[in-house]
């Protein structure tokens, strides 16, 4: 292309221009949308039944630590997402290192468990676990894939990664509150394995969905 | 004295980033000097590791326009540069992909000089490739398909040999023969 053309071609770009209105610093888009999807979980969880012995589970450590963590996966997840709708994150590509990091951590705590409670799979049936995590995990899914689309992401793959993995560890956190069964195996097969596979569906069609 | 590289940075990125400020106030001006003053900065960004020059043209290109779809998540307190260089590397990187997911790299423009100057192409060497037809007409049937499959499809002597019907070595020798023929009959 001659300068000529390209000259051209900047005053058309240039001809095209309207002002904009300058994408919120990441925190700030990301608040509401977390207490949206906090409230909408607890709605959800509320809805569904919360289990009978909840209270005292209130005073179990591996309950807390597990949903505690999710809880930081999701929330850090969250912001990860927001910061990665600016095409250099501004400076701190670190950031998604913190998501990932305890997501680690709860899958090698998960095969511990696993290890401890002995590898069985529990039989393969609808369970309603499938039913509730797909009605808790729709609405904070579909509120960060927006947050998402709305920006101008660089690494559309770890974009869907932490859409899925704040909207699935929510759905977790729900799924703990309202499931009674505890066993690793149930919680990594219905709790967890249908996040998994909607992070695969998005993560193959990431370059679509925040294509801009 | 002339100024550093460092300070020489530091001067477009200020300006730079005014323009970019006023830009997304809608000023067209400010808009258009940016666009101008990025270009050169994009190209040489991106034409290193590029197998064909004229791809940074388009790759150019697709980066103006992600600037121009993109310029509200830019933040006034922050560079421009890692912002814009950010962009030119994806842009870089999502053409690269599209070119040779799409097998770009093996398709050959009919305008492309050298492809014209190529034997089978160009229609002064028209003779030669009826030549080189009458001579594989002149071979018996087995061997001419035998020849076509190993030689012009790319088949393997045992792909060749389950397909017709014949040992592997008898594929080999068959091939051998009609090359040899080929060969005398072609000069």
């Amino acid at each position: 292309m001659s300068n000529t053309n390209m000259d051209a071609f900047i005053d058309n770009l240039a001809e095209g221009l309207t002002p904009c209105k300058r994408l919120a610093h990441p925190l700030r888009r990301a608040l509401p949308w977390v207490i949206l999807a906090l409230v909408y979980t607890a709605g959800a969880a509320q809805f569904i039944g919360l289990r009978p012995d909840l209270a005292q589970k209130f005073a179990d450590p591996v309950f807390l630590f597990e949903t505690g963590l999710m809880l930081a996966v999701s929330l850090s997840a969250f912001m990860a997402s927001c910061w990665l709708c600016v095409p250099d994150m501004r400076g701190a590509k670190w950031i998604v290192a913190t998501p990932v990091t305890m997501l680690a951590v709860f899958v090698f705590w998960t095969v511990l468990r696993l290890y401890a409670e002995g590898f069985e799979i529990p039989a393969l049936q609808w369970d309603h676990c499938l039913s509730d995590g797909a009605l808790m995990g729709f609405v904070p899914a579909a509120a960060v894939i927006f947050l998402g689309r709305a920006g101008a992401t660089t690494r559309p793959c770890m974009m869907a990664l932490m859409n899925v993995a704040a909207a699935g560890a929510l759905g977790y956190i729900g799924l703990r509150f309202t499931c009674a069964l505890d066993t690793a195996a149930h919680s990594a097969l219905y709790h967890l394995l249908p996040f998994v596979v909607m992070g695969a569906v998005l993560g193959a069609g990431a370059r679509r969905v925040f294509r801009w | 004295m002339k100024p550093s590289n460092t300070n020489r940075n530091a001067g477009q990125d200020e300006e730079w980033n005014g323009w970019a400020a006023a830009a997304q106030q809608g000023d067209k001006r400010a808009y258009a000097a940016l666009l101008k003053g990025i270009a050169p900065f994009i190209r040489g960004m991106i034409t290193g590791g590029l197998a064909n020059a004229d791809w940074a043209d388009d790759i150019v290109q697709e980066v103006l326009i992600s600037v121009h779809k993109s310029l509200h998540t830019w933040s006034p307190d922050r560079p421009f540069r890692p912002w814009l260089a950010a962009i030119a590397s994806f842009r870089k990187a999502d053409f690269l992909r599209r070119h040779y997911g799409a097998r770009g790299d093996r398709k050959i423009s009919l305008d492309d000089a050298d492809f014209s100057a190529l034997p089978v192409t160009d229609p002064a060497h028209a003779g030669e490739l009826k030549d080189i037809e009458d001579a594989l007409a002149s071979l018996p049937d087995k061997q001419r398909k035998v020849f076509e499959l190993m030689k012009i499809k790319g088949y393997s002597a045992s792909e060749v040999a389950s397909e017709m019907g014949m040992t592997v070595t008898a594929v080999k020798v068959s091939a051998h023969r009609a090359a040899a023929k080929l060969k005398e009959a072609l000069g």
